[in-house]
């Protein structure tokens, strides 16, 4: 999986692409690790290019957002796939995440 | 570097049943081919779009488990994967020669313990949804131990087009 980082004025988006997968944990660990050293707890995450999530992908994201909520922040994630959204619904996952159609409505969230 | 062996390949066609047997050595970065490969034949054999990416996952989970869980992520080992086309399902056995699961995991593993979250995210659990999802999405899910090895065994019924079709609309209605 690859991840890209953008950062804005007051938040950070991680775009992520391909398969979110028990492979790719350790690389998402640290990149959330990173942000919350450096105390940024506003996170969008895009997954419009992700292909494929299984139960360690998702382990990964509620794991985020412990550690982001603990710095009094919110993770919201956007641009889910069909089949993505699917097991996010199977997980009951989609009640414990603020989940947008678009990128553009994950990040205006922020500001209200 | 040999990543995937495919040891045995009989090709029938449809009818009456095709068996293709894959191996990979116990690393986690080589789930994903099995995962690929079993979910292009079960397209193959006609299943859905979702139904196929449910069985990929759901086979991904299961060989993420054994190497995870059966040989706590140790190297040198290896997980056989045994895909059985009939022509009304797809059975596939995982097979690993590690620790064997305690069995009750899978009887309390289901929809009951997914609809457990809890409001507050610390209390909720990071690991543990793979044999939920197994449950969730496949047809059948049976755990034995078959002399040294252990066997996951996962069945998914190949739908009618119009069933699949159906119950494609029915999940995005919800």
């Amino acid at each position: 999986m690859e991840i890209t980082h953008e950062k804005q004025d007051n938040l950070d988006v991680l775009k992520l692409s391909g398969r979110f997968d028990a492979a790719c944990s350790k690389d998402f660990k640290k990149v959330i690790g990173a942000l919350s050293d450096a105390n940024s707890s506003r996170i969008v995450i895009d997954m419009s290019a992700v292909d494929f999530i299984d139960s360690s992908g998702l382990g990964c994201l509620v794991g985020a957002l412990r550690t982001v909520n603990n710095l009094g922040g919110d993770i919201k994630i956007c641009s889910l796939r069909p089949q993505i959204r699917a097991i996010f619904e199977l997980t009951r996952l989609h009640r414990v995440f603020a989940i947008f159609n678009d990128r553009a409505a994950a990040e205006k969230s922020f500001q209200n | 570097m040999e990543k995937l062996k495919v040891v045995n390949t009989e090709c029938h066609g449809l009818d009456p049943v095709g068996t293709i047997q894959f191996i990979i050595a116990s690393r986690i970065q080589d789930v994903r081919l099995i995962g690929l490969a079993v979910n292009k034949l079960c397209s193959f054999h006609g299943f859905s779009e979702m139904d196929a990416f449910g069985i990929e996952l759901c086979v991904v989970e299961a060989v993420t488990n054994a190497i995870e869980h059966a040989y706590g992520c140790e190297l040198g080992h290896q997980v056989r994967v045994i895909l059985n086309l009939h022509p009304d399902r797809a059975e596939i056995e995982v097979r690993d020669q590690g620790s064997p699961m305690d069995a009750s995991l899978l009887e309390e593993a289901g929809c009951a313990k997914l609809d457990c979250v809890p409001d507050d995210v610390e209390l909720l659990s990071v690991r543990g949804r793979g044999l939920s999802i197994m449950k969730e999405m496949m047809d059948a899910v049976s755990y034995l131990q078959d002399g040294e090895e252990n066997c996951l065994v996962l069945t998914k019924k190949l739908r009618s087009p119009p069933e699949a079709e159906s119950a494609a609309s029915a999940g995005q209605d919800e």
